[in-house]
């Protein structure tokens, strides 16, 4: 290792502030909506809102913010499709019209039922929680939804670790048509327990398109659904409530803005 | 609490200012200390060196991103500290990083002219502006704040074979760029 590495390396650390804060940014949302800690930050908020939140028809965010309508459905493209966005963006030439679309991420729905155990499922089954299943029916594809995993094994359930996360990543390739599939390893600071989770953010359509394992049984929860179930540590984060004006209202972890051309 | 509030604390020396930098950004710190050092105590250590300097550096000098400038300081003085320790004791975490690196010198060159500190980071600047966003995002994530690359992976929703081989591209174009530039480090 030659001094000259080193000198490089030091050279990085006058990196521009400019530079920093867009990856910084960049890399926020990507860790918001697809990585660990900060997904299960706001997944554990959610829990909190879930319990915490009155259920009115206000048009605001439980933050205050103003609430964005994820936008009417799109029975054959199977997305939201409400342009929420338009930006004009400097290009070196021309000035380009940006248009975005906004994805909610739905994390929870309805009140939930912590004593209630499904089935295990059978090698090759993918089962979705009843919270799920309310989501799917009742909002569709006005969002897409923020899911945890449980993996059954000859209808015993496994304990999530590297290996079994990483064959199942490998297996959908980490990801499955635009959706994605996470793993992360978490702490509740509280009770200094770590455990593993493994995510699938997608759409309706992704969700009852997902693969099956023939060698593993698959229970398909909303994210706090099963972290409130499980009893798992509340931590501060931003979460807020979406009137989808269904029969409950959604709690969304997130969202993320898709340029569309 | 917002960052003027707390370089207002800084300024009328109102010891609460260590308290808030450290609630605020001290786990960013702490990382980017733990990602170069490799160990939890060592990185504590630089996390109270950053606060003292903190609190000695303000008012005299005013940052304008506070997070981003405790971050600097934190990455040098974690530099400094494993530099003291000298080879002995090194992370293989940060060897890594810095064989990684390697690859970017131009090779054939005798070092005849060496280039300062800060022209180098001129050009690094300019070279790293010219990528695209998410190629940014790699690579300060990586050799800024020292990151693993299976964190990077997981954070950026991709394979860790990719992030490698995104890097890989990366030092390439790195050391080309330092090669038409004639740059000798």
């Amino acid at each position: 290792m030659s001094k000259d590495s080193e000198k490089l390396f030091d050279a990085m650390g006058n990196i521009d502030d400019e530079i920093l804060k867009k990856t910084e940014n960049r890399a926020g949302k990507n860790k918001m909506w697809f990585g660990g800690t900060s997904l299960f930050a706001c997944i554990c908020l959610v829990a909190v809102a879930l319990i915490i939140t009155s259920r009115n028809n206000s048009n605001k965010t439980g933050n205050g913010s103003e609430i964005i309508e994820a936008g009417s459905s799109n029975e054959e493209t199977n997305t939201p499709d409400t342009i929420v966005n338009e930006t004009d963006k400097e290009t070196e030439d021309e000035t380009e019209k940006i248009k975005t679309v906004r994805y909610y991420f739905v994390s929870g729905y309805g009140e939930v039922d912590t004593n209630k155990r499904y089935d295990a499922p059978q090698n090759g089954e993918i089962l979705l929680s009843d919270g799920l299943k309310n989501a799917i029916d009742d909002i569709g594809d006005k969002a897409f939804y923020s899911v945890y995993f449980e993996l059954y094994k000859d209808g015993i359930k496994v304990e999530l670790n590297d290996e079994i996360i990483e064959n199942e990543m490998k297996r959908v390739g980490g990801r499955y048509q635009d959706g994605e599939v996470q793993s992360g390893l978490f702490t509740d600071t509280k009770e200094g327990i770590k455990y593993y989770s493994l995510a699938f953010f997608g759409s309706r359509e992704q969700l009852t398109n997902y693969p099956s394992n023939s060698d593993l049984g698959i229970i398909m929860y909303l994210s706090t659904e099963l972290m409130i179930r499980d009893g798992r540590e509340i931590v501060d984060n931003n979460i807020f409530e979406l009137d989808f004006e269904t029969r409950e209202k959604a709690v969304v972890c997130g969202y993320r803005d898709k340029r569309v051309e | 609490m917002e960052d003027s509030e707390i370089i207002r604390l800084y300024c009328n020396r109102d010891e609460q200012a260590v308290e808030e930098t450290e609630k605020k950004y001290g786990s960013y710190c702490f990382s980017i200390a733990k990602n170069i050092l490799g160990n939890e105590e060592d990185a504590r250590e630089c996390l109270n060196d950053m606060l003292t300097q903190a609190w000695l550096s303000i008012p005299t000098h005013i940052p304008d991103n506070l997070k981003f400038w405790l971050g600097k300081v934190i990455r040098n003085i974690s530099i400094n500290l494993r530099k003291k320790q000298n080879r002995k004791k090194r992370h293989d975490g940060m060897d890594v990083i810095l064989s990684e690196l390697e690859e970017c010198i131009p090779s054939g060159n005798t070092v005849e002219s060496y280039l300062e500190s800060e022209e180098l980071s001129r050009i690094l600047n300019m070279w790293i502006k010219t990528l695209s966003d998410k190629d940014q995002v790699i690579f300060v994530m990586r050799y800024w704040k020292g990151v693993s690359v299976k964190e990077i992976a997981r954070h950026q929703g991709i394979t860790a074979k990719k992030v490698s081989q995104r890097l890989y591209e990366l030092r390439n174009k790195l050391r080309e760029k330092l090669e038409m530039e004639d740059i000798y480090i």
